[in-house]
């Protein structure tokens, strides 16, 4: 028995036993069905373990943690790093650096609505919602077209940006997704609007999920006439549902993400108050809680200013006592900045997400840090500018802080006044007793039923108004150490709970009363305003809905209301549905197997197997499952192992029409991290097995010569070029003329039909804010060219190489763009000169003759089309047939018959 | 060894690891934000014990070990809830019929591995996940081979009974 348990453990780690362990486990286990059982087991394990797929870091991670440390702004490989500063200088830049960089980062990502800052010209920008000055265009999701005619085109960019944020910060950021948004209400005045809107969307992650929201956004104009969101952004119906099991805890924090502009205008008094010092002093005196909330959210700075955390980044960063403060500020004064006390660690604020206590702590704490880092910035700003450039990221941060306040008044009590827009039971605080509660007394059903976020503002207004801002810590104290709202109440505010309730009430009943004031005021100054064809508004509240229902009952209204689930930035202009003939020699997937297009239009059944790739010839199909290298006569529906007597697991094989008997796949044997693995060939009758490059794995596809002997690739994202029978030799990218390459990561080559050029993706720090782009090379004459730079959505890999049409003029590949409205399918010229955007989709392979392109859809509603693009105007027809099909080749049937 | 060597060694490490630490972080974790923060922490602890760079014999193993330590007291402190997790694998599925073909699947191997406390969890993933070998988990991990050998017993029983709940609720 003894014995048998021991030989259970070896089983664990069969791979690693030596010799004599071996012959012990491998003589036992076949007279033992439990231990070939459980050795089958555990083989399975292993196979779905390493098959789980590879998540990417976040696409700024490297150039956050790379600049901080090389004190440089833009990536650099190992060896090539800028040394202009002096050595005795770096650490303490790199210090700051990380903090600051980090830090804003992060602030720019809870921010939402600001992407990553220019890189461009410093340009003042006292309006923080303003798209980039270069990079991207703003994100219009998807065209609202009811706003076509009733709400501007600014108000509508946002909406969908604000939507698109929602939708994404639920989603966890997976694929881009299509949100339909109808607009229910919109109010503008002369310089707010309010803009009601509810959508349903789904999007496929491991599940598929179904989201339905109803959300409330307030505008604000400055004078100037740019639209941001105001400070409250209401969200009054939320449903989550998951369809492959119950429903997950949904963490109202990827929610706030977009709610963190409401601050902007307390630090900034309290920077303009100049009194920084006592502001911090009495805000950690305020603060003496715990800020350790949710352990994400946390500013300590210790007395000694011997180390400075800020955990939202997790970032920790000792010795900031070592900064020799003299060589930055003009005028350093020890102990100027008073430093935050050090916070006990002895509570957390917050168990429950979306607690009210987290919400005030959030509030607080947010406003806090934003004083911090602005300190801290000034103080390196105060310095040599040399330092501060290196870092855009703080420049821009910087201008925007330092702008001074909006010339422009905050407006109505814009929170009370949505309030009032809405049905009755929002119209009311929840009972203290809930806003108040203890967390672990609000469960998830409460909060999405009833978002308390909102209200807690509103409470936190009140408290404002009646008893300072000063309020604020002694209430999160009390919300850390009391268990019942009435000891809350008491401690805090040493009130007596019902007397504060009803003081509250009669506070918000008064703002609500003079809300219709407001609005109707508003509105008539925005009816004298702004021109709103064909749409007549009321003010009154109860007529509100009859008037948005004799809207919708216009036929015009009808039109522009139906959202284009294919609407873009480019028109796109559609061409009727193709002659089936047209498509012959298509190659697609169904979930029933691999089908191909014949002569007549009709679609041949080739192999109940979809994936894997098919023979130039369509007569054999190579595959991979679970590791091997198949391959399949689909004549005679023979099938053979290719990589049986070898133990690496083998994963997307590719034919290579110059060699047909050649397979060329990507083999994994060690931890190396590398998606593809290492590229490696196998010959048609199993032969010949061989590891190419067995120095590192590649990120993505080969891309394999037509002379049959050379394989451009990607060795851990740089480019190598492969040769048979030689090796493996590294381009050297700064022999290129042209774009600069140097320290981008490269994979996914695709050779043009001349095999001048190679056409890879690029990823990386590029100008003007992007991060993927294809990079051509032209090999003969050692020139390189960016062409279509984008912001890649995160997360996303690199996309599927591009492909080059027949006439080496065009390349068409697949771009993950986070403006969703340019993320799909382009075909741009290989000199950049020209390009055309063909909507949402992925994957586009030519026609062999170039005439046409032909790529998938994936649309979670109805699942996948087949779109076809003809060459010649670039006009796009989806196939009514088949449903649910992708794309996979596009061959010769000369060639195959 | 000069200063300037460790950086170098530091940002060499940063660009050989960082998206592995990321990911094993992201199984240890179960949340792609805590992934890329923890991710960043462990690279500045790299960077904050440089100094020590030179002597470490396997260096890997020892950014492993800083992000395991990272993941295991975050897990510690108490992760009190865990928001949708294990989505964003699947961005990575550029076609969508694998995805369905084997979200099922993956799904369940997914969540049995969640049900694995990480101490248990970090091991199995090194070693299945990532093939390590005994060796070098053990020096991730900071415990002695024979304890890895045991763990990854132990983890391999829990996963199998946490995988056929799933598989047949």
């Amino acid at each position: 028995m003894m014995r048998h348990r021991k030989i259970e453990e070896l089983l664990a780690v069969y791979r690693s036993l030596d010799a004599d362990q071996r012959q012990l486990v491998d003589e036992h286990v076949p007279t033992c069905p439990s231990c070939t059982a459980r050795l089958a087991a555990y083989e399975e394990m292993d196979r779905a373990l390493f098959a789980l797929p590879t998540p990417a870091p976040d696409q700024h991670m490297r150039s956050l943690v790379m600049n901080s440390l090389a004190g440089d702004a833009h990536m650099t490989p190992p060896g090539r790093r800028n040394r202009q500063l002096a050595p005795q200088v770096f650490p303490f830049v790199a210090a700051v650096a990380l903090v600051l960089v980090l830090g804003i980062a992060a602030l720019f990502m809870v921010r939402g609505f600001v992407r990553t800052p220019s890189v461009g010209p410093k340009v003042v920008r006292p309006v923080l919602v303003e798209p980039p000055t270069v990079g991207p265009t703003p994100a219009i999701v998807q065209t609202v077209e009811v706003s076509a005619n009733v709400v501007p085109a600014e108000i509508q960019a946002i909406v969908n940006e604000v939507l698109q944020h929602s939708v994404k910060s639920t989603a966890l950021g997976a694929a881009p997704m299509d949100v339909a948004p109808t607009i229910r209400r919109f109010r503008q005045a002369d310089d707010w609007a309010v803009v009601d809107v509810s959508y349903e969307t789904v999007y496929e992650g491991m599940a598929t999920t179904n989201l339905s929201a109803r959300q409330v956004i307030a505008l604000q104009q400055a004078p100037g006439g740019v639209w941001r969101p105001a400070e409250l952004i209401y969200m009054p119906e939320m449903t989550l549902r998951q369809l492959w099991g119950p429903q997950k805890t949904l963490s109202l924090r990827h929610l706030d993400l977009v709610y963190y502009e409401f601050d902007e205008p307390f630090v900034r008094s309290a920077v303009e108050a100049s009194d920084l010092d006592a502001f911090v002093e009495r805000a950690a005196g305020d603060l003496q809680i715990p800020l350790e909330k949710d352990e994400r959210l946390t500013l300590r700075i210790a007395p000694d200013r011997s180390a400075l955390w800020e955990d939202e980044a997790l970032v920790q960063v000792d010795g900031l006592s070592d900064l020799p403060l003299g060589d930055l500020a003009p005028t350093p004064t020890p102990g100027v900045f008073t430093p935050l006390a050090p916070l006990p660690n002895t509570s957390e604020l917050s168990t429950v997400v979306g607690s009210t206590d987290l919400d005030v702590g959030l509030t607080i704490f947010s406003r806090l840090r934003r004083v911090a880092f602005l300190e801290l910035a000034r103080r390196i700003a105060g310095g040599t500018t040399q330092s501060v450039d290196e870092f855009p990221a703080l420049v821009s941060q910087l201008a925007m802080w330092e702008a001074g306040p909006p010339a422009y008044p905050v407006g109505p009590d814009i929170s009370v006044t949505m309030l009032a827009t809405l049905p009755a039971r929002f119209q009311e605080l929840p009972p203290l007793s809930e806003l108040l509660a203890p967390r672990d007394t609000i469960d998830d059903a409460w909060v999405l039923q009833d978002m308390p976020y909102s209200k807690a503002m509103i409470f936190l207004a009140f408290l404002e108004e009646t008893y300072g801002k000063q309020a604020f810590g002694p209430l999160v104290r009390a919300l850390s150490s009391e268990t019942t709202w009435e000891d809350v109440v008491r401690t805090a505010f040493t009130a007596d709970p019902a007397e504060f309730e009803a003081q509250v009430r009669e506070w918000l009943a008064a703002k609500v009363t003079s809300v219709p004031g407001i609005v109707e005021r508003d509105m008539a100054t925005a009816a004298a305003l702004t021109p709103l064809p064909s749409v007549t508004y009321s003010p009154a509240f109860a007529t509100q809905e009859a008037a948005y229902a004799e809207v919708l009952a216009t036929q015009t209204a009808q039109a522009l209301l139906t959202p284009s689930p294919t609407a873009t930035a480019t028109p796109l202009l559609q061409a009727p549905p193709p002659d089936p003939r047209s498509l012959s020699g298509l190659v697609y997937r169904t979930t029933d197997g691999l089908w191909l297009v014949g002569a007549d239009g009709k679609a041949r059944f080739l192999s109940d197997q979809p994936n894997g790739a098919l023979s130039p010839d369509a007569a054999r199909l190579v595959t991979s499952e679970d590791g091997e290298i198949w391959l399949s006569n689909l004549t005679t529906g023979e099938r053979r192992n290719l990589t049986e007597p070898q133990d690496d697991v083998a994963i997307i094989p590719q034919w290579w029409p110059a060699r047909p008997d050649a397979v060329i796949f990507g083999s994994h044997r060690s931890g190396d991290y590398a998606s593809f693995g290492f590229l490696t060939a196998v010959s048609t009758d199993g032969q010949g097995y061989q590891l190419l490059d067995g120095q590192e794995g590649s990120f993505e596809r080969p891309a394999l010569g037509r002379d049959g002997q050379t394989i451009a690739y990607d060795r851990g994202g740089k480019p190598y070029l492969y040769r048979w029978g030689m090796g493996s030799e590294l381009i050297d990218v700064s022999r290129f003329r042209g774009a600069d390459l140097a320290g981008l990561r490269m994979a996914n080559p695709a050779w043009s039909p001349d095999e001048n050029k190679l056409a890879w993706l690029v990823y990386g720090e590029l100008d003007g804010g992007s991060t993927m782009a294809l990079a051509v090379m032209d090999l003969a004459r050692l020139e390189a060219r960016l062409v279509h730079p984008y912001l890649v959505q995160p997360m996303g890999g690199f996309p599927p190489a591009a492909t080059w049409s027949p006439d080496g003029q065009w390349v068409a590949f697949s771009a993950y763009d986070q403006d969703p409205s340019r993320s799909g399918v382009w075909v741009v010229r290989a000199d950049g000169s020209q390009e055309r955007f063909l909507g949402a989709g992925s994957q586009p392979v030519w026609h062999p003759d170039g005439s046409r392109l032909a790529f998938s859809r994936f649309d979670a509603a109805s699942g996948s089309t087949i779109v076809i693009a003809d060459a010649a105007t670039w006009a796009v027809a989806e196939l009514a047939e088949p449903k649910d099909g992708t794309v996979a080749d596009w061959i010769r049937l000369d060639q195959a018959e | 060894m000069a200063s300037e060597d460790t950086q170098e060694m530091v940002a060499d490490l940063f660009e050989r690891y960082h998206a592995a630490i990321f990911a094993y972080l992201y199984r240890l974790l179960g949340d792609s934000e805590s992934a890329n923060d923890l991710t960043q922490e462990t690279f500045v602890k790299v960077y904050e014990t440089r100094n020590r760079l030179p002597g470490v014999d396997n260096q890997r193993a020892w950014v492993y070990r800083i992000a395991t330590n990272l993941a295991i007291n975050a897990n510690k402190r108490g992760r009190r809830f865990r928001w949708l997790s294990w989505q964003q694998g699947d961005a990575l599925e550029s076609n969508p019929l694998d995805s369905a073909r084997h979200s099922e699947t993956r799904l369940a191997v997914e969540q049995a591995l969640a049900a694995l406390p990480a101490d248990y969890r970090a091991p199995l993933l090194l070693y299945s996940h990532d093939g390590w070998s005994v060796e070098e988990v053990a020096a991730a991990l900071g415990i002695s081979q024979g304890a890895v050998k045991t763990r990854l017993y132990r983890a391999r029983e829990m996963f199998r009974r946490a995988y056929a709940a799933e598989v047949e609720p």
